[in-house]
């Protein structure tokens, strides 16, 4: 019996599971590159990407402006990729590497969030194009990194987990002239609706004398919409998705500069989230602690207190 | 300085290990009873299942503020998360009931087999919470054939919650008394 069993637990430990990494991905979110290696469960396992990394900015990186920082990855022939997870980063260090701990704030990572983590879920085109819109907090100049992981469904590499780290591409930050109209460099796009919600947009600007925004499905024709300056802020309404989907908007600032645009800031439309009172979750809580304490107490015969004085009279009298 | 969800992940493997090891000895404690033999691991099982049961339940409560801390929105905002917190708190209740009487009422009486069944049910609702963990940060865990755990959340109104714990500290407070013999 003795035998079988340490024979069962032998077999059981040589027996090689089926490991793969994240299948279903990490979901979107702010992570080091750490991430890379670890999220697919050992950084051993990791074997070199074949992708090819770039990353740029659409124009002049202004201090205290939106940027966009449009990341391109291509080379997906050499590897059968269905889902793919996207880093931006600051440094190689492994922790520590968010760009929002270098002097960037990220504003959209143009899937309704703002994290330097996303994940694609089905690769369509040989080149992916994706954008991050950034604010330089810093003047001079800083490193960014695009980073990937994905899985391989073919071949030899099948089940195998890659990570791919691009070369250092360097993003001079510059002074903004004084009088150049720009937006309040306080102003934190919005990045997510519910479905049917209309967007009230409140654009807080400096030295603009008027103010146009343009909205588009991504990459279709761009719609002009009214705005009303009130005080410092120019307000305009986008319009209510009725499906989960996608808008982009922009600002076009006129003044005494030259006119400026901001790149095209992403909004998703989503379906309500979910969500429960918090403190009746807490209470419930509690109430499974009590409940599940007492119900083992409870189910117990009750023994008389008096039970062991009476046991020993019993016993010696 | 650790980041929450580090330390979440150091919290939760020492809560699953410790319950695992406990809800198995418990297992094997009932089969040995079951077997109506003189044994010697049969003490040791005992011991072994509440020794490892109390340092699961120690790790318990770090394990639940670090994983309320480590998610950005809130155990309210998911489902699944709300499903972990009250899995982990009614598997807690249980195993702190089962440490309470193996400590205070020993020798009693009661069957040891429902005894041992508590402390494994405590242990299948650590593991099923663990696994719910799994499937958040992973997308993936043994437990994708129970999808109502991930999308409902059986969720009480607040004078509910408030009425049970009242009624069962009642009714526990009322059991003391009544143990108390008069006349």
């Amino acid at each position: 019996m003795k035998r079988k069993l340490v024979l069962l637990i032998t077999l059981s430990l040589l027996i090689p599971l089926h490991v793969s990494g994240n299948p279903g991905g990490v979901g979107n979110g702010l992570e080091n590159m750490q991430c890379g290696g670890a999220c697919h469960g050992d950084a051993n396992q990791n074997a070199t990407s074949n992708l090819q990394l770039s990353l740029q900015p659409s124009g002049t990186v202004w201090i205290g402006q939106p940027a966009e920082i449009t990341v391109q990855i291509s080379g997906f022939e050499s590897h059968n990729v269905d889902q793919i997870g996207i880093f931006l980063l600051s440094s190689t260090n492994a922790n520590g590497d968010i760009p929002t701990t270098d002097g960037w704030s990220i504003l959209s990572d143009g899937m309704g969030g703002s994290n330097n983590y996303i994940e694609y879920a089905s690769i369509d085109s040989a080149v992916l194009t994706h954008s991050w819109i950034l604010r330089a907090d810093e003047i001079g100049e800083k490193m960014l990194y695009v980073s990937v992981h994905h899985g391989d469904n073919s071949g030899s590499d099948a089940g195998n987990p890659f990570f791919g780290i691009s070369q250092a591409f360097a993003i001079t930050v510059e002074p903004i002239p004084e009088n150049l109209q720009r937006i309040n460099p306080e102003y934190e796009p919005p990045t997510s609706r519910e479905i049917g919600e209309s967007t009230k947009l409140c654009l807080e600007t400096i030295a603009a004398g008027n103010v146009i925004i343009e909205w588009r499905e991504p990459s279709g024709q761009a719609y002009q919409l009214e705005t009303t300056q009130n005080n410092e802020c120019w307000e305009a309404e986008l319009p209510a998705a009725l499906t989960t989907s996608t808008i982009e908007w922009r600002a076009v600032l006129e003044g005494e500069g030259p006119q400026q645009t901001t790149p095209w800031f992403s909004l998703v439309s989503a379906e309500p989230t979910w969500e429960a009172d918090e403190t009746a979750l807490l209470l419930q809580s509690i109430a499974h602690l009590v409940l599940f304490f007492g119900l083992v107490l409870l189910v117990r015969k009750p023994k008389p207190r008096d039970s062991e004085f009476k046991d020993y009279l019993e016993e010696n009298i | 300085m650790i980041e929450s969800a580090t330390f979440h992940v150091m919290t939760t493997e020492l809560v699953v290990g410790s319950f695992a090891l406990a809800g198995l000895c418990f297992v094997l404690h009932s089969f040995l009873i079951f077997q109506n033999k003189d044994s010697k691991f049969m003490p040791m099982m005992d011991t072994t299942a509440h020794i490892a049961l109390l340092f699961g339940l120690l790790a318990l409560p770090f394990a639940i503020l670090s994983g309320i801390n480590s998610s950005p929105s809130g155990a309210h905002t998911s489902p699944l998360l709300a499903n972990k917190m009250l899995l982990s708190t009614a598997g807690g209740g249980l195993a702190l009931g089962v440490l309470y009487a193996r400590w205070k009422m020993h020798s009693d009486g009661f069957s040891q087999h429902i005894h041992n069944a508590f402390g494994s049910i405590s242990t299948g609702c650590m593991l099923l919470t663990a696994s719910l963990g799994g499937t958040y940060t992973r997308a993936d865990s043994l437990t994708e054939f129970l999808p109502f755990v991930k999308e409902n959340t059986l969720l009480l109104p607040k004078w509910m919650s408030i009425a049970v714990i009242v009624l069962i500290i009642a009714a526990l407070v009322l059991r003391r008394s009544s143990t108390v013999k008069h006349g």
